[in-house]
């Protein structure tokens, strides 16, 4: 499922971040066989690009097509069923729902799709180190350890496209290659893309095209 | 979906829940024992053995002060009882036979210590199916020495709490009066004859004196004119006692109901509006009640907008959020109406107990199927009403957030 970028332009972001712009504004087709690293200063639309193509906004002017489908073309509920089974999502304000502990945000996506057995979500939160943290509250936990839960959140259902805004913002550069890690493995077994943002715009990720924004 | 259950769960801690809980209660109950109450009068109007019973109702024609003048005896033709007998609500219907002779009744003497008295009268006879009671009527023949006399009760009453006054004479109940037996004298035709009478029961409904029909008929053939007469009062049984279209039909045609009728017909339209009102004021409750659960629910959606706005975003769809929202309110909708199909249970059993107790009427102890059925449709306009309100707030939450 690949997506296709014909002239987007946000109705939000100044003309002349648009105009110089590798995306806004362009002909750009996403391949769902590659991974992608958006990386731009702040204020330039990277929230707003991962928005479009999770279906939470559309205050734009041109075409988004999602496989071969026009996004205009797609109704709430369409875009709702897309995040359940084909666009996972880490928003870079995580929506976790904070007076849940660890385990039962985990739950609570897992038992809706029913993807993976307990054991793997106990796994992923191995991996991540936060296991111990399983029972505790999400408000409780740093925006780090936030991030790493928000992350096994969104490997636990099926998906063409991972799409993840500033995951590792604020995650030490061990724990951002142990999540990296995480994330194309899943990913390689769905035969999904991968689409990251960071703020960093000399960051580079081996097999990641880098596209500023 | 345990864990979305919960989270909806938690979400709808409210004291405005229980408050408006309760109002819906109060307000099921209400509606539940006045629909079993007016079933149970209904019930009681249209058993026969009921004193309430006025299935019986004895037509006449209105009279006017011109027909004291015209010296007339208001009657009813052939024509005009056969258009009665064509009233859908008619049953069945018979005239009064009247005595075309002269009767005097001679009661008490000197030796068995009543005060005599001598008084003319008159007799009527009615089919026996019309008969409230038996009467001894059916048993007595020509061979029989006993002619058995149905009179008014309130001769009797007249005569305790008036006569008896004013000739010092002692009061008589109705079972010494029903073992006096008292001369009969019937003269016409150039003949005369003597019977011994006695009363087998007071009547209440019919303000007549009445005897076995086979009797009337065999002295009118004996010291009657034989020349035919209109009646002046006929006797219906109704199908339904309140049913307007015949009462309206009454009358447009000048006829009157006797008074007991009409006391009962004017009884059931009054305790029928009291029902009316009380069915209104209750459905005023639910509705409040109702609303107030509804608006509750929005409440709680829109408080929760927050967590349901994450959930759309994880994936989680309208139907899937609104039927962990229905499973929460059918725990919450089952507690309203058992509660309140139990308390209007033990309340109609309370009535019933008080009712049969302090007026001798059996009623049943159970509410009708009747009743189980309203709240039936009840408990399902709740659970529709609800969902359709719970499913519209979520898609304009779920519409807010892409705006």
């Amino acid at each position: 499922m690949n997506l296709i970028l014909d002239n987007i332009n946000p109705r939000t972001i100044e003309a002349k971040d648009i105009t110089n712009s590798n995306i806004w504004g362009r002909n750009l087709i996403f391949n769902s066989k590659k991974n992608y690293l958006i990386r731009s200063v702040s204020g330039k639309g990277k929230s707003t690009l991962i928005n479009y193509l999770s279906g939470l906004r559309n205050d734009f002017d041109g075409q988004l097509i999602i496989g071969e489908i026009k996004s205009s073309e797609l109704s709430l509920d369409n875009w709702i069923e897309k995040r359940k089974t084909e666009i996972a999502l880490v928003n870079q304000d995580l929506k976790l729902i904070s007076s849940l502990s660890v385990i039962e945000n985990l739950f609570l996506k897992n038992e809706l799709t029913n993807h993976v057995n307990d054991e793997t979500i106990y796994q992923y939160l191995k991996e991540l180190g936060i296991f111990d943290l399983k029972n505790k509250k999400c408000n409780q936990l740093s925006i780090g350890q936030q991030q790493r839960v928000a992350i096994v959140r969104s490997l636990l259902q099926p998906f063409g496209w991972i799409l993840m805004d500033e995951p590792f913002s604020h995650l030490d550069e061990n724990n951002q290659i142990i999540a990296l890690n995480l994330i194309i493995k899943v990913a390689e077994n769905q035969n999904a893309g991968v689409i990251l943002t960071t703020l960093d715009t000399n960051q580079e990720i081996p097999h990641f095209k880098s596209i500023d924004l | 979906m345990k864990a979305l259950d919960s989270l909806i769960r938690n979400e709808q801690k409210s004291s405005t829940k229980w408050i408006s809980s309760i109002g819906t209660i109060i307000g099921i109950v209400i509606i539940l024992v006045s629909i079993q109450l007016y079933q149970d009068f209904k019930i009681i109007i249209g058993n026969e053995s009921s004193p309430l019973n006025t299935q019986n109702q004895v037509i006449s024609k209105k009279i006017s002060q011109l027909s004291f003048l015209k010296k007339e005896i208001k009657g009813f033709s052939t024509v005009e009882i056969n258009e009665i007998e064509s009233q859908n609500n008619i049953k069945d219907l018979a005239y009064f036979k009247s005595c075309d002779y002269q009767v005097m009744i001679n009661v008490g003497n000197q030796k068995n210590g009543i005060p005599g008295f001598f008084t003319l009268a008159y007799f009527e006879s009615i089919p026996e199916i019309f008969l409230e009671n038996n009467y001894s009527f059916l048993e007595w023949d020509s061979t029989k020495k006993e002619i058995p006399v149905v009179i008014p009760k309130n001769y009797l009453d007249a005569y305790n709490y008036g006569m008896a006054l004013s000739m010092n004479t002692p009061q008589i109940s109705e079972e010494f009066l029903k073992k006096i037996r008292f001369i009969i004298q019937i003269s016409g035709n150039g003949q005369k004859a003597e019977y011994l009478g006695k009363v087998t029961g007071l009547n209440d409904n019919l303000n007549s004196i009445l005897v076995p029909e086979k009797f009337l008929d065999m002295t009118n053939r004996k010291f009657g004119t034989n020349e035919k007469q209109n009646p002046t009062r006929l006797i219906a049984k109704v199908k339904e006692v309140d049913n307007q279209l015949f009462l309206d039909f009454l009358s447009a045609k000048n006829y009157t109901l006797n008074n007991k009728s009409q006391k009962i017909n004017l009884f059931q339209k009054l305790l029928g509006s009291i029902f009316y009102y009380q069915f209104l004021i209750a459905l005023i409750i639910i509705l409040q009640g109702l609303f107030l659960l509804l608006f509750y629910s929005r409440i709680i959606i829109q408080s929760s907008s927050n967590v349901l706005k994450k959930l759309f975003i994880t994936g989680y769809g309208v139907k899937e959020i609104a039927k962990s929202f229905e499973k929460n309110y059918l725990k919450l909708y089952g507690f309203i109406f058992t509660t309140a199909l139990v308390s209007s249970c033990i309340i109609k059993f309370l009535i019933s107990k008080g009712l049969s107790k302090k007026l001798n009427l059996s009623i049943s102890n159970q509410l009708s199927l009747s009743t189980y059925f309203i709240w039936v449709i009840l408990t399902l306009l709740f659970i529709l009403f609800n969902r359709f309100n719970i499913k519209r707030k979520l898609r304009t939450l779920l519409n807010q957030m892409h705006h």
